[in-house]
């Protein structure tokens, strides 16, 4: 049985946001939600310092505990692993947020992609006005929609309803990776099957101690993360006594 | 003018000054009227919430208002099913404020949930295995137990009992109501149970958080018990406040007592759990976790002193002065005991609901402080404001206080 996880290598993680900015493309995000995101760590004390970047998403937890809590089961897993979101069952009750212990679930606070439906032009009689670029384009939401994403979920979620990363769904049902490990220009993000012991997924977790957020909770995480990132060099020395 | 709708040999204030007294009800009903408009027109981004704190003022008045509203449950069991005769005299009150708590709280919930419309979606595609599914299915039968209760009462207007048919359901509904009270005690239980439930089971949120028994972590009793120790004096402060503002005496004071006294007795079981559970949560389960007790409060906002005015001024102190006999016997104690239990509940509603979700979830994440904007008080006063109008056109219409003649006219 197929069982898809994602690794992230730290250490080739730049922290460029290229993830955050293909999965907001791809899965047609308004603004305020994102389902992929970075958490930033700064470390040291000026002008020692450095950065450290941990991507998330939602981690596809084995026991997920969205699922457990959400009254209507709009939350609920896929045979292969993915935990997916129907927002037509959906109540907006948010017990979910609450529940999941990573803050990976967004729910939709305002109408999406509002800013779209203004039929106001900049210029009289020159621009277009927002709402007549969306008709001219052929966008259901935004000039720029994705109409891929309508395959499995909604093309764009309606207010009032929570959504979160799918592992790009409709897009592994096709073969492809899921979009921001496509769009990821440093490969730090690896995707494949758990359950096969020949995946890179699975050489990787091999070959490198893994550890998964918040791991003591005993969600099971379907995110890994290895090597730590440290863009770091030093002057080989066994210290000093001052 | 609407003398003959009045309940047999009381008196009331004139139709032009209960009118008077009906403007500002009105104008906060209104005011919340607005806010709830736009809330369903907008979406709930009208509010202070946001993904940080989904759950924020809106919630902690709901589980405060429900906690508070338990009065009446507890009350029926030990009426109708115990036998507690005296409660008879103040059970109507009990009925009324259930009603206006468990109705306001699920018009709160409606607001709340971003798709009012799929409410009943619990119902269609129940999670069996959530504490909201739970949550849902009781309060509402619950409330609709509440109306079962209330609808005799309403049956018993003047004017409504002359006609036979009425007189002889409401007679019926009466002889009944055993069942009811019954029903409702068991549901309400559960859902009390579960909306304490609904925090225990939340892994990733070490304040409320909590090992339990079976399946219900120990929030799950903590609540009923929290809920069963403040409920019934709660009823008590709105008798209160009802014989200041009417200048009448409406329930005798040894019924007031006694409410005192079961109240009492229940808040020390309560207190008695809670200290051991906050005690084992601080011992126990925080280490295992890598977290100290220290790192669970923050500023002023979700301080240690909200903890210790709960259990002790707001918990001990009230408990103790419920159970002494000497104590409770004088009013100012009894109302004083009262009003500080009720404010502990709401004290634990709160910080169950926002200090949980305000701890730092992730690595690197900090305290956030969460503030309820316009909307979330106007529609919260909305519903107290609904209350007072509830509980006006009942005093002027129903019967709701069998003493009332007794206690102010015979007298004389």
């Amino acid at each position: 049985m197929t069982k898809w996880a994602m690794v992230i290598d730290q250490q080739k993680c730049v922290g460029c946001g290229a993830c955050i900015i293909a999965c907001k493309n791809e899965n047609n995000l308004s603004e305020g939600v994102n389902w992929s995101y970075k958490l930033t760590e700064t470390v040291g004390v000026f002008p020692h310092v450095r950065y450290h970047y941990t991507p998330t998403l939602c981690n596809h937890c084995e026991n997920a505990p969205c699922v457990r809590g959400c009254p209507t089961r709009a939350m609920y897993k896929l045979d292969n692993g993915i935990t997916m979101h129907d927002p037509k069952k959906c109540i907006g009750c948010r017990y979910c947020i609450a529940n999941c212990p990573y803050g990976v679930i967004f729910y939709n606070w305002r109408r999406p992609n509002e800013q779209w439906e203004n039929k106001d032009v900049l210029i009289p009689g020159c621009t277009s006005s927002p709402a007549e670029m969306v008709e001219k384009t052929g966008g259901s939401c935004s000039p720029y929609s994705n109409p891929e994403r309508g395959t499995t979920l909604p093309e764009s979620r309606p207010l009032g309803v929570v959504e979160k990363c799918t592992f790009c769904d409709h897009r592994v049902v096709r073969g492809l990776l899921p979009y921001c490990v496509e769009a990821c220009p440093a490969d730090a993000r690896i995707f494949g099957d758990l359950d096969d012991p020949d995946s890179t997924v699975s050489k990787l977790l091999g070959k490198f101690k893994p550890r998964r957020l918040r791991e003591h909770l005993g969600t099971e995480p379907h995110v890994f993360y290895i090597r730590s990132f440290n863009p770091g060099s030093y002057t080989q020395s066994k210290g000093e006594i001052s | 003018m609407d003398s003959k709708l009045f309940p047999e040999g009381v008196q009331r204030c004139s139709l032009g000054q209960f009118a008077l007294w009906m403007v500002p009800i009105l104008g906060v009903l209104v005011w919340g009227l607005y806010g709830a408009v736009l809330v369903l027109y907008n979406g709930i981004g009208t509010t202070g919430l946001d993904n940080y704190f989904g759950f924020g003022a809106w919630i902690t008045f709901d589980l405060a208002v429900i906690a508070l509203g338990a009065g009446a449950f507890f009350t029926g069991f030990l009426k109708y099913i115990l036998k507690i005769k005296q409660l008879e005299k103040i059970i109507n009150l009990t009925v009324i404020v259930g009603f206006i708590c468990y109705s306001g709280a699920m018009l709160v919930l409606t607001l709340d949930i971003g798709q009012p419309g799929r409410a009943w979606f619990g119902y269609w595609h129940p999670n069996v295995h959530s504490m909201l599914t739970e949550v849902i299915f009781c309060i509402t039968c619950y409330c609709t137990v509440l109306i079962i209760e209330f609808v005799p009462l309403i049956l018993e207007q003047k004017q409504l009992n002359k006609i036979p048919f009425i007189h002889a359901l409401a007679h019926n509904m009466h002889v009944n109501m055993a069942l009811f009270a019954g029903l409702g005690a068991f549901l309400s239980t559960f859902h009390q149970g579960s909306l304490g439930g609904m925090y225990g089971v939340l892994i990733g949120r070490p304040y409320a958080f909590r090992e339990g028994f079976f399946i219900w972590p120990w929030t799950f009793f903590l609540f009923v018990l929290s809920a069963v120790g403040t409920g019934p004096v709660f009823t008590v402060l709105v008798a209160t406040f009802m014989e200041k503002l009417t200048g009448k005496k409406l329930v005798d004071f040894k019924t007031k007592a006694l409410m005192g006294k079961i109240a009492g007795s229940m808040l020390c079981v309560y207190m008695f759990f809670k200290i051991l559970d906050t005690w084992a949560w601080a011992v126990g389960y925080l280490p295992t976790v890598g977290l100290t007790f220290d790192e669970m409060f923050y500023g002023i906002a979700y301080g240690k002193w909200m903890l210790w005015t709960e259990l002790v001024v707001c918990g001990v102190v009230p408990a103790i002065m419920l159970v002494t006999p000497s104590i409770r016997n004088r009013p100012a104690m009894l109302y004083t005991a009262a009003i500080l239990g009720c404010i502990g509940v709401c004290i634990n509603r709160y910080v169950f609901t926002v200090q949980s979700l305000a701890h730092p979830v992730m690595p690197f994440d900090s305290w956030h402080v969460y503030y309820a904007n316009w909307v979330e008080y106007a529609t919260s006063l909305m519903i107290v404001a609904y209350g007072f109008l509830v509980l006006s056109l009942s005093y002027r219409y129903l019967p709701v206080f069998p003493l009332e003649t007794k206690l102010n006219y015979q007298n004389k």
